[in-house]
């Protein structure tokens, strides 16, 4: 696996810069795309939104800063975006007098075409949908890509207690969920 | 915090949730990952395009180092446009407020002072018309009231059994009123007292109609 170091090298020359970009996506595309995937649940959705993380990361890569890892760098730029589009959605949602035409994650989830889990595994993702977002973000980073609290806390900037607090609280509420719902 | 400070085991406190296992149950379309890098670029192709290409088109050398100074000097022009719509001259303040009043009142005041005698047009034909009406009416009045007189006097020269004697020639039944309205009270004592009434009512109903 080609060095996060080699790829920003090759990116800063521009003969080079677009086999460095190549490489970029190559190692980092699919776990963008499963961050944001397990966000904002729809595939279609999740496309459109790896496009523009990967154009922002592709116009700002140059202004980098090497004081930080580049894959928590990725990870940030992904949540924020996701997170935009939720709230944008969440805003459609509360504007339409049509209840009918609100955005629901959990009907996503049960509408979407490319889920592949048994009955245990759409109840776990029907009781992430029951968590607020920070916590919904934090379990995943350490539940799915076993991130540690401190890389974690470098994607969201908060503190790593508060990233412990927010897994536990987390696990509690799915663990309850999982055992008292139907 | 305790809490805080505590890397919890999470699998013990939630059985459950370990039981299910990590698997991600989200599947992909076939062979997305395989495009998406291709995908991708292409993508990032066209946005490179398009933030570098202008379709074609071309600006004068140096042109947008000097656009923001050309905007900022018109935006000044249009600001002094604004504050001074009359073009660099002022007025006192109010003085449009009061303008009209004191146009009226300059003209009131010069039109009394220059009321001057106007010889009318019509004036000299109206005088003498009124003239002549009046002339005619005084002549109209001597005429008739001389004639009346002269009427007065022939008649009175008319001896009264010529009167008489016409009046029952030719009397009406709309002269009786009027015979006896003017009837002298003496005259009816020399009328004949031993005349019966049915020979008077005989000698009306033969002497008048």
């Amino acid at each position: 696996m080609v060095e996060d170091s080699e790829i920003l090298e090759k990116f800063a020359v521009e003969s080079t810069r677009n086999e460095a970009f190549n490489l970029l996506l190559k190692k980092y595309q699919q776990k963008i795309y499963w961050h944001i995937r397990r966000l904002v649940i729809d595939h279609d959705d999740t496309d459109d939104l790896v496009q523009e993380v990967f154009i922002k990361v592709w116009r700002s890569l140059s202004n980098f800063r090497n004081d930080s890892q580049l894959y928590t760098w990725l990870y940030r730029i992904a949540t924020n975006e996701s997170i935009t589009f939720l709230n944008r959605k969440k805003q459609k949602n509360n504007i339409s007098l049509d209840e009918t035409a609100g955005y629901d994650l959990a009907e996503t989830l049960a509408d979407t075409a490319y889920f592949d889990g048994d009955k245990a595994q759409m109840k776990l993702q029907k009781a992430l949908l029951t968590l607020p977002e920070k916590q919904r973000l934090v379990f995943n980073m350490k539940y799915y890509d076993d991130l540690k609290y401190e890389e974690i806390s470098a994607i969201l900037g908060t503190t790593v207690g508060g990233l412990k607090a927010s897994f536990h609280i987390a696990v509690k509420k799915i663990e309850d969920y999982l055992l008292n719902s139907d | 915090m305790e809490l805080n400070d505590r890397d919890i085991d999470w699998q013990k406190d939630a059985p459950t949730l370990a039981a299910i296992g990590k698997a991600i149950p989200f599947t992909v379309p076939a062979g997305y990952f395989e495009d998406l890098t291709g995908n991708l670029n292409s993508r990032l192709l066209i946005e490179s395009m398009r933030s570098s290409s202008q379709g074609g088109f071309k600006v004068p050398h140096n042109y947008f180092g000097e656009l923001s100074s050309i905007i900022m000097d018109r935006v000044t022009v249009e600001n002094v446009r604004v504050l001074a719509p009359s073009e660099g001259f002022t007025i006192p303040e109010g003085y449009f407020a009061g303008l009209s009043d004191r146009i009226n009142t300059r003209i009131e005041e010069s039109s009394a002072k220059s009321i001057t005698p106007v010889r009318r047009l019509f004036t000299s034909w109206v005088s003498y018309a009124a003239a002549a009406c009046i002339t005619v009416m005084i002549a109209t009045g001597i005429y008739f009231n001389s004639d009346t007189q002269n009427f007065n006097q022939q008649l009175s020269e008319v001896p009264d059994q010529e009167i008489i004697n016409y009046l029952q020639a030719h009397s009406t039944a709309g002269d009786t009123p009027f015979i006896i309205e003017t009837l002298n009270p003496d005259g009816l004592e020399q009328v004949n007292p031993d005349v019966s009434a049915d020979e008077l009512e005989q000698y009306i109903n033969t002497t008048t109609l």
